[in-house]
């Protein structure tokens, strides 16, 4: 057993105060003690990108931070991503486009491309084909979730 | 919409279910390939809720037989109980509160281990000087020798044979989401009810009734959201095994997450295989027999349900399947090393014989002076040709293989492409051009037929229920609309249920592109047939004094868009819903004779569907980089034939998803292992899977050559794309080395095999 912290984090613009295990990592504390099971663990090893959330706008691995690292910190993740009804543009465009077949990476990529979409104005095929080359998908072969990341970028109708 | 729910991140696959009562178990898995085993002390620790060992679990199993045929039957244990066989071999189960807990735990258990010599490569097993299980003579685990002595007057006599030995690596299927376990048990009912994920919930719970020692009933299976299972999750694991018979005996709910690194090396290895070929031909050209000795790496044990034969026997069942010719033998055999157990993984069996029978049709079109393409167009059976029964004995329904090969030739520009080659040869480029066309095995049904149900409520709502599940292949979008189109009814009506054995009718589940064949035809039937009753009982109620029998149903009434009316007269119309609200309950006015009541509104069909053969042809060309040693895809066709298409953009995403996941078993997938059985590959730095830089553009098109086998014309499709990959990308490479690609006989095309390749001198 290892030591505890307090920590007050913001997770999809809701504030949590939490003591938690010294070395739980942000993945499981979002699974676990929120029950924010949307963000998958497909590796734990920062490999496979299926845990990516927002932190602080950066898309990270929640597997590799520790929450207690992380007060005053602001998280994304999937489930904030929709207005209830409304889903994000990204998601809409995930659908349309065939981008997933399982669905257990699927989360990860669209944090990937929220962060996308944020940081490059216009980012074309070639752009994005390098940005979620950090995320594995074993059943489209990517060309979907290209597309669904491309019309997004063209359409500008990013929030 | 499951796709709704999945972008959302609102799918539930096995490490979401609710959790809060569970205790957490972690593996003591063995770091010995094989060592006898002594002592097992648990730490001292408040924290240790249980542990239990293979001898502590053998009060609470029986040891379970592998039975599958042509098999050699020896007693399987979950846990091993005086020998461990493979790195990651589990040893003992540790229960604690939290997962991090139990891993803690688990790294704190001691175990006394006396190493024996490891059998690493077939070679050793063959060989047999260790025999890995007691109650067997040698390492062979499987042995099925068919048509012996059947060609050798055709090779004694033939212009030419070609022969040669090719090897194909170990691989691991990978699926995104690791396998996992969740246990309960209810003493009040005395059930089980294990959620597990996986591809076959019957077939595990029917092991699972013979190793716990109850009866099927006292066990339900439930299957999640499975993260994808690409064939691993298509076999009972140990674990499956250990925590329902642990949840019992502790009183506590269980729950066990297998993380990448236990995945990768004891989650389900797949595919190493070594093919000895032998090829007759005339001096037209014309292959006259084969010879085949195809010999699985099966790692330690045989697994159920399909046991260790299942690459190698798969693979030669259908060997030079696509090819006319009057004779073939071949031999599959299995043999056991200290390996993880091999288990299905995509394309199983047969990538590794197209790329064999891919690679030997290219050597023997060089030594017939042919072009690659016309020593196949000469040997593939023609459309007319069909049904065919193959020298080894299949029977094949339809198919376009010459048509999708000229389809493909012409979509790739393949004379274009020849006259690129020339010009980058005279610049002194390797650049290569190759071909793969083969035909598929698929809605193969053994250990089980299928079933499909449907149930329609008072108030309209449509359940159906199936016996396959979804891993991703969209069963629920697919099978929603073909029962609402069979029914005419909106989609939106139509529930699908799958993976759940309370539920649903008992099954063999997904695996060998199977379920649209097996499960779609079932439920298209089983809507048709309560579709023409709901057309009865809407005639009564349109015409109360005429009762239309059932044959004359669909002529003499119509539904669409769930209103029904008579074909005589239009514009007199009732509901679906109204008539599925009659059949149920009893109105005064107008009571339903019993022949209609009978039965309610609900159907159900099995059966056991004879196999279909899909095809598919590719086309690609490579150039090698001669510094690096990699080489560069410039083009890449792939022409598909799965029979009718139901769901276009389903059957597209699984040739292009399949000929991704293809690509990575050509090009990087390996599982390596070092002489004394140690593990190399146990994190995905170190077996690497295709990332969205590693794909080329995948041009895909289709045929539609229905099925003769199947009521609904469709044929299995999710497997032809990754089979192609590693053919056609081994030809091309082996093309552009141009003398030096003659002995390009190994999967991976890795830039360390190819290098080699590019020394010879």
């Amino acid at each position: 057993m290892t030591g505890t912290t307090s920590i007050g984090i913001r997770v999809n613009g809701e504030d949590f105060e939490r003591e938690v295990e010294d070395r739980l990592t942000l993945a499981d504390f979002l699974r676990s003690e929120l029950r924010l099971t949307g963000t998958h663990l497909g590796c734990e090893q920062g490999s496979c990108g299926a845990c990516t959330v927002l932190l602080d706008g950066s898309a990270i691995r929640s597997c590799l931070v520790f929450a207690s690292q992380l007060t005053g910190a602001e998280v994304t993740t999937v489930e904030g991503l929709a207005n209830q009804a409304d889903l994000h543009p990204l998601q809409s465009a995930f659908i349309k486009n065939d981008a997933l077949q399982c669905g257990f990476c699927t989360p990860g990529f669209l944090l990937t491309a929220v962060e996308i979409l944020n940081e490059t104005d216009h980012a074309d095929e070639s752009t994005i084909r390098e940005a979620i080359s950090g995320n594995i998908c074993r059943c489209t072969g990517y060309q979907g979730i290209v597309d669904a990341i491309v019309e997004v970028a063209r359409s500008g109708s990013e929030r | 919409m499951k796709a709704e729910e999945f972008v959302r991140g609102q799918g539930q696959y096995l490490a979401d279910l609710p959790d809060q009562d569970c205790l957490h178990v972690a593996f003591v898995r063995s770091p010995h390939a094989h060592a006898r085993v002594g002592e097992i002390r648990a730490p001292e620790s408040s924290a240790l809720i249980a542990i239990c060992t293979g001898a502590d679990l053998l009060a609470d199993i029986s040891p379970f037989r592998v039975i599958a045929p042509g098999h050699l039957d020896y007693d399987w244990y979950p846990l091993a109980h005086d020998r461990v066989l493979f790195v990651g071999e589990p040893v003992a189960a540790v229960v604690a509160e939290t997962p991090y807990i139990a891993e803690d735990l688990a790294a704190e258990v001691e175990v006394e281990y006396d190493p024996l010599d490891a059998v690493t490569t077939l070679d050793e097993s063959i060989t047999g000087g260790t025999v890995l299980h007691a109650e067997l003579e040698n390492n062979v685990l499987f042995n099925l020798p068919v048509n012996e002595g059947a060609t050798a007057d055709t090779f004694a006599a033939a212009h030419l044979v070609v022969e040669q030995e090719f090897e194909y690596p170990r691989q691991n299927a990978l699926p995104l989401e690791t396998r996992g376990v969740l246990a309960r048990f209810d003493p009040r009912d005395q059930r089980y009810t294990v959620f597990t994920s996986t591809q076959m919930p019957h077939l595990i719970r029917s092991a699972l009734s013979q190793i716990l020692n109850v009866n099927e009933d006292d066990i339900r299976v439930i299957k999640p959201d499975v993260g994808g299972g690409f064939g691993l999750k298509g076999q009972l694991f140990p674990e499956e095994v250990v925590l329902p018979a642990l949840a019992r005996k502790l009183g506590r709910p269980l729950k066990w997450i297998e993380d990448r690194r236990e995945s990768l090396m004891a989650g389900g290895h797949a595919h190493e295989e070594r093919l000895h070929l032998s090829a007759a031909f005339d001096a037209d050209g014309n292959l006259l027999a084969t010879k085949s000795l195809l010999d699985g790496d099966a790692g330690a044990h045989s697994t159920f349900p399909f046991g260790a034969g299942l690459d190698p026997l798969t693979g030669a069942l259908n060997i030079f399947g696509a090819y006319r010719h009057k004779a073939s033998e071949f031999t599959a055999r299995a043999f056991a090393t200290n390996k993880a157990p091999a288990v299905s993984y995509r394309g199983v069996g047969q990538i590794q014989s197209v790329f064999a029978v891919e690679r030997l049709m290219d050597i023997a079109a060089d030594q017939l002076k042919l072009d690659p393409a016309e020593l196949r167009k000469l040997n593939l059976y023609e459309n007319s040709e069909f049904p065919v029964t193959s020298p080894g004995g299949n029977e094949f329904d339809t198919g376009s293989y010459r048509e999708t090969l000229e389809i493909a030739l012409d979509r790739a520009d393949y004379t274009g492409l020849r006259r690129e080659q020339e010009t980058a040869r005279e610049e002194g480029r390797l650049y290569g051009i190759g071909l793969a066309t083969f035909n598929e095995v698929s809605g193969v049904s053994i250990f089980g037929y299928d079933g499909a149900s449907i149930r329609i409520g008072p108030d309209g709502q449509v359940r159906a229920f199936i016996s396959t599940g979804s891993s991703g292949q969209g069963h629920e979008k697919v099978y929603g609309r073909l029962v609402a189109e069979a029914l005419g009814i909106s989609p939106e009506l139509v529930r699908v249920i799958e993976g759940d054995t309370d539920f649903c009718p008992v099954g063999a589940g997904t695996y060998a592109s199977r379920s649209m064949v097996t499960t779609g035809n079932l439920l298209e039937s089983a809507a048709r047939e309560l579709r023409d009753k709901i057309l009865m009982i809407g005639g009564l109620l349109l015409s109360p004094d005429d009762l239309i029998p059932m044959e004359n149903a669909a002529n003499e009434l119509r539904i669409a868009d769930g209103v029904i009316s008579l074909v005589r007269e239009p514009t007199a119309t009732v509901t679906f819903e109204a008539v599925a609200q009659l059949a149920h309950m009893k109105n005064f006015d107008f009571p339903l004779p019993q022949e209609l009541v009978e039965a309610g509104l609900e159907c159900t069909h099995y059966e056991q569907h004879k196999t279909v053969y899909s095809n598919s042809s590719a086309v690609a060309a490579v150039e090698i980089d001669p510094d690096t040693a990699q080489f560069s895809i410039r083009r890449c066709v792939i022409i598909g034939d799965c029979g009718r298409i139901f769901d276009s953009s389903t059957v597209d995403a699984q040739l292009v998803g399949g000929a991704a996941m293809g690509l990575g078993c050509a090009l990087f997938e390996h599982l390596a292992y070092d002489s004394n059985g140690q593990i190399l590959t146990t994190s995905l730095l170190d077996y690497l899977v295709p990332v969205s830089t590693d794909i080329p553009q995948i041009e895909i098109g289709h045929l539609e050559t229905p099925s003769t086998f199947s009521a609904n014309g469709t044929k299995g499709m999710g497997e032809g794309g990754t089979m192609a990959m590693p053919a056609v990308l081994a030809n091309a490479v082996a093309d552009a080395l141009m003398d030096k690609g003659r002995l390009l006989n190994k999967i991976p095309l890795s830039e360390e095999n190819i290098f080699q390749l590019l020394q010879i001198s």
